[in-house]
């Protein structure tokens, strides 16, 4: 894998004025994304990653800093970053196929380009039977695959995934997670994905970012490289890293 | 099995209890009209409707009267969502308009849409504008005040979505923010039907030849109850009716909603 720098951020800070006193939320963070790597932000509920993935997307600005995009700074939402919302995010008044196209429609794709793309990638997210089915209709797993198909199928190079499978059962979180790597390393993208829990950073990430409690800054970094794929959650090398991440957190997560 | 067939019966009761409270009304009306004589009971208004058929009320049988009200509310009602809705979507979502235009709308919507009435007659006459004006005045308001709300709920964490993946604003408008507001929309138009029919008929009452309000003022100034009466029940079936039809518009315009 090359190492070319995709994402650069520097020294991003948001802060709040809330009349008597400024608050801090996320505070000079600085770090890389690698092209085509899979970086996940662990951090403490409440921590503001919510915050800085919002800053790298472009929808929320910065106080200070900067977010380059292949050295072009991210200034509004760009076609180049799709996000995977933390509570989906879909449109309840749109089916499955309608929802996973909506990047490529306000691109301006043609219906029947549309169908065919889209298809695609609600087949690799194992939704096929469901292209017409309202999201009410869907369980929770079921949603944020539909999201996660809607972020592919817009053809981005940088995929924001803010907490996608906090609100699952721990049985289907552990499937979703096989599911992402497995789409991951068939459409080679780059990742960043945040969580709070920390054997799911150690079981997807090829690098593990520690933000500490608010205000967010930069704690610790790990390569997990070397752990090699597929994981297994009861290697030795895997507990041993999950440990050494556990002693650096501030919180007892989850 | 035997939870299908507790299904059945309790499907079957649905089905009666319905039947069930409608003729304990007719029983109880009857009651009432034999013990005070004050007003006829449902077997003579029966009978009067069968009366109006062979001799009308203004060259009009009773289907005519109907359609005179109803196409009144109609075509007020159609005028009100293609002027609300609109109205409604630009004081949601764009706020320079919001505050020109916003009081001025605070300040006409407490004006009950009869107190318009005499204004209304200098400017219009006492044809069918006026009282289509009048209906009007009456329905538009809770369209846009539904509109308005429906636009300023939407949630932003969808417009934010839709943002991310490249929409622009007209697009935000057409594909997020109008249906997002859909369902708020029409509840609106429900209770703008509900007031337009109230309002046709204060309307008729005080000046009309035609049209439901218009036969319960004649039969009370003829000393004709049972004309009223007849009248007052087609109010309500045909009130009923139109929610109804509303409810169905709904569900085939907003499938999402669908159990």
């Amino acid at each position: 894998m090359d190492e070319r720098v995709k994402m650069r951020v520097r020294d991003l800070s948001k802060v709040f004025f809330t009349g008597k006193e400024d608050f801090k939320a996320v505070e000079n963070i600085s770090l890389d994304v690698l092209e085509n790597e899979f970086l996940v932000i662990l951090g403490p509920g409440q921590a503001g990653k919510t915050l800085f993935i919002n800053m790298l997307s472009g929808l929320l600005s910065p106080t200070t800093g900067t977010v380059e995009l292949d050295g072009e700074q991210v200034t509004g939402t760009s076609l180049k970053i799709s996000v995977v919302f933390q509570k989906t995010a879909i449109m309840p008044w749109k089916t499955t196929i309608q929802n996973v196209e909506m990047g490529l429609k306000y691109q301006g794709i043609s219906s029947n380009e549309r169908k065919k793309i889209s298809q695609q990638f609600i087949e690799l997210v194992g939704l096929q039977g469901f292209e017409n089915s309202y999201p009410r209709q869907l369980s929770g797993g079921m949603k944020q695959r539909v999201g996660i198909a809607r972020a592919y199928a817009a053809n981005p190079e940088v995929l924001l995934m803010d907490e996608p499978f906090g609100s699952l059962d721990a049985q289907t979180r552990y499937a979703m997670q096989d599911e992402i790597l497995k789409i991951w390393e068939t459409n080679k993208r780059t990742v960043i994905f945040i969580t709070n829990n920390i054997e799911e950073a150690v079981y997807l990430g090829d690098r593990v970012i520690l933000f500490s409690q608010r205000p967010a800054r930069v704690k610790a970094e790990y390569r997990l490289r070397d752990l090699g794929r597929p994981r297994n959650y009861v290697d030795r090398a895997f507990l041993e890293m999950r440990q050494m991440i556990e002693k650096e957190t501030d919180l007892a997560l989850e | 099995m035997k939870v299908s067939v507790r299904f059945i019966i309790k499907r079957i009761i649905y089905y009666i209890l319905p039947a069930l409270s409608i003729f304990l009304l007719l029983l109880m009306w009857t009651a009432v009209a034999e013990s005070q004589k004050t007003i006829p009971n449902p077997f003579e208004v029966f009978e009067r409707f069968k009366r109006l058929q062979d001799r009308p009320i203004s060259n009009t049988g009773i289907i005519g009267h109907i359609w005179a009200s109803l196409q009144r509310v109609l075509k007020a009602l159609g005028i009100s969502i293609l002027l609300g809705i609109p109205f409604g979507l630009l004081i949601g979502w764009s706020e320079s308009f919001r505050y020109l235009f916003k009081p001025l709308f605070e300040i006409f919507r407490p004006i009950p849409a009869i107190a318009w009435i005499p204004l209304v007659s200098i400017w219009f006459g006492v044809g069918e504008a006026s009282k289509i004006t009048i209906v009007f005045l009456g329905a538009v308001m809770p369209i846009v005040v539904n509109t308005y709300t429906g636009v300023s709920m939407v949630p932003k964490l969808l417009t934010d979505a839709a943002k991310s993946f490249g929409a622009s604003h007209g697009q935000l408008l057409t594909d997020i923010v109008l249906p997002s507001s859909l369902q708020a929309i029409f509840a609106g138009i429900k209770t703008a039907l509900g007031i337009g029919w109230m309002v046709v008929l204060a309307a008729e009452m005080i000046s009309a030849k035609s049209g439901l309000g218009f036969l319960i003022i004649r039969g009370s100034d003829s000393d004709d109850i049972a004309l009223t009466m007849v009248s007052m029940v087609f109010i309500g079936v045909i009130g009923a009716l139109l929610s109804t039809v509303c409810n169905l518009l709904e569900r085939r315009i907003c499938p999402w909603t669908n159990e």
